[in-house]
């Protein structure tokens, strides 16, 4: 049975999460990509690409921008009867798309899915990860977003997809795109780091976050911020990481002067290894974190800074394994 | 303008969850309700906007059981001029949600919906878009800013890597993000005067079915047990042999 995966995303170039979906898609059937927006041709040749795509539907559209929300939504409505599934990337441009899909067709979405039981039976967080869900569906075509980083990317296939066009016409009142600010900060995207560094309120003291920008640009990482951070005015909320922020999985998280607040937690809990560095021995966050280190935060991102600038070498030499 | 602030009433999300049991109902201690805290922000915006003389009225809509009352009575407070209760079954999935935020717009004339980008208690993150694409509505989801210029909205929607700015012409649908503004405390005497001011009920569209079910709730994976180290030597040492290391 069939698949429908939407390309990430409406504005941006071939994404990695992309490849992604189509590892979902393929646990649930074979699978159709349909590659829309922002050089979507490009998509379209990317898609095509990844093993297990059977057909790549490239949407080809009249005007400069690329074709809204609105628009793509009426037309992936449309394509609806010949589907069992319809996925996408939970991100700003499937969590946009699914859900009004789902207006249409009136059918409500599995948002955020984690993992793929069978066709059918399908688990996702609710209370931000604090506990899961076991959701079997009741009604098709079903739409479902997926959480990129519980999917591992689809292999390369040696022979391409075959690519078929399809023209969206704009026919639906729909907001229009007057252009794309990037945010101007050098480091990584919070959704995509690998590595990422927090500061908590920890920081107030120092009336900065030089400490946590510092130690996340010697390990080319995201910076992110707790809600108390933030509401002390030490970093703007689009930072702000937790229940009510960003849910975040990097491989590894820095915790700096974090207390771990529950809303915190709930947004980290993904991370794959989680440091907490705090000199408060009692800061919840400690009892979660793989690594603890009780330590004035300070002290301890400077030193931090100082052996990663002096390469790994420290470290072979405490191995006794000199190079 | 008449903006419609829809809001969803949610577990106080300051009090962990402790799982008692599997089960298809989440077992749980009992913790008091507050507006979803997104809502919260789409609600303070729709007060703002009726201060500044862009809106004339604000109705806030919950689309839930009849305890929402409270909850309600809450925004009425922080300065809704009018309140309905849309009366569903608590655990009423978004479809229905959905259909009574559009036949409320409908009903009242409504030019404008703001609402939280999602509950935070089931995370959907899906009833603006499904009640935009009901009512045929351009959207705008993740709005951080919003400035008015006569019947037409400029938005910012914070989505990975920046912000998209959109044109929406009214009548539109609005999910707002953290950032677009600090909602206000109810003062005492609004309180005391919200208390006496009525909420309307009106009764649900005969339901159109689930598209899923649940059939447990789950603890969360476990994690491992972590270990304390005693120097930033021992953890930089501990952290590239787990390869976490650039």
């Amino acid at each position: 049975m069939k698949v429908l995966v939407i390309a990430s995303d409406r504005l941006g170039a071939p994404s990695a999460a992309t490849a992604r979906a189509v590892t979902a898609g393929m646990q649930l059937g074979t699978v159709d990509l349909l590659a829309a927006g922002h050089a979507s041709k490009d998509k379209g040749a990317a898609g095509r690409l990844l093993a297990g795509v059977e057909k790549v539907i490239h949407v080809t559209h009249a005007d400069e921008f690329p074709p809204s929300t609105e628009n793509l939504a009426s037309l992936i409505a449309r394509l609806a009867p010949g589907y069992r599934w319809i996925l996408a990337v939970h991100d700003g441009f499937g969590a946009d798309l699914i859900p009004r899909v789902g207006g249409l067709l009136a059918t409500s979405p599995v948002t955020q899915v984690s993992a793929i039981t069978d066709p059918v039976t399908l688990i996702r967080p609710v209370h931000a990860g604090q506990a899961m869900v076991r959701v079997v569906l009741e009604r098709f075509p079903a739409l479902l977003t997926i959480r990129p980083t519980a999917f591992p990317p689809a292999p390369m296939s040696s022979s391409p997809a075959p690519v078929m066009e399809l023209e969206c016409v704009q026919a639906v009142p729909s907001g229009r795109h007057e252009g794309f600010v990037s945010i101007s900060s050098q480091r990584p995207d919070l959704s995509q780091a690998a590595i990422i560094v927090v500061g908590g309120q920890g920081l107030e003291s120092s009336g900065s976050f030089a400490a946590v920008e510092t130690l996340a640009d010697r390990l080319g990482a995201a910076v992110g911020a707790t809600r108390g951070a933030v509401d002390a005015g030490l970093a703007s909320s689009d930072l702000q990481i937790g229940q009510t922020g960003r849910i975040v999985a990097p491989d590894l998280y820095i915790g700096l002067g974090v207390s771990g607040a529950i809303q915190h937690l709930a947004g980290i809990k993904d991370a794959k290894v989680i440091v907490a560095i705090n000199h408060d021995p009692d800061a919840p966050l400690h009892a979660v974190a793989d690594f603890s280190l009780v330590a004035d935060l300070f002290d301890a991102a400077a030193h931090m800074g100082q052996i990663l600038s002096k390469g790994i070498d420290i470290i072979n030499l405490k191995h006794g394994t000199v190079r | 303008m008449r903006v419609l602030a829809a809001i969803k009433e949610v577990t106080d999300p300051a009090i962990p969850i402790h799982l008692f049991s599997e089960g298809p109902t989440l077992h749980r201690e009992a913790v008091p309700g507050v507006i979803n805290p997104f809502d919260e922000i789409a609600l303070e915006e729709a007060i703002r906007l009726k201060e500044q003389g862009i809106a004339q009225e604000v109705m806030v809509v919950g689309a839930g059981p009849e305890t929402w009352e409270g909850t309600l009575r809450t925004a009425l407070a922080m300065g809704a001029d009018r309140a309905l209760l849309m009366r569903m079954d608590p655990g009423a999935q978004p479809l229905e949600v959905a259909r009574g935020l559009a036949f409320c717009a409908r009903e009242y004339a409504c030019d404008l919906i703001l609402m939280g980008r999602q509950g935070v208690d089931c995370d959907h993150g899906v009833t603006a878009p499904m009640t935009a694409g009901m009512l045929g509505w351009p959207q705008a989801t993740f709005v951080s800013r919003i400035e008015f210029d006569q019947d037409r909205v400029t938005v910012m929607r914070s989505v990975e890597g920046g912000q998209e700015r959109l044109q929406l012409s009214l009548p539109a649908v609005i999910s707002v993000d953290l950032g677009l503004n600090t909602p206000r405390y109810a003062s005492l005497p609004n309180i005391m005067k919200a208390r006496a001011k009525p909420v309307e009920v009106l009764s649900q569209p005969r339901s159109q079915g689930v598209s899923w079910k649940i059939a447990a709730f789950l603890p969360p994976p476990a994690r491992p047990a972590g270990r304390q180290v005693a120097s930033v030597e021992e953890l930089v040492e501990q952290l590239d042999r787990a390869g976490v290391l650039p």
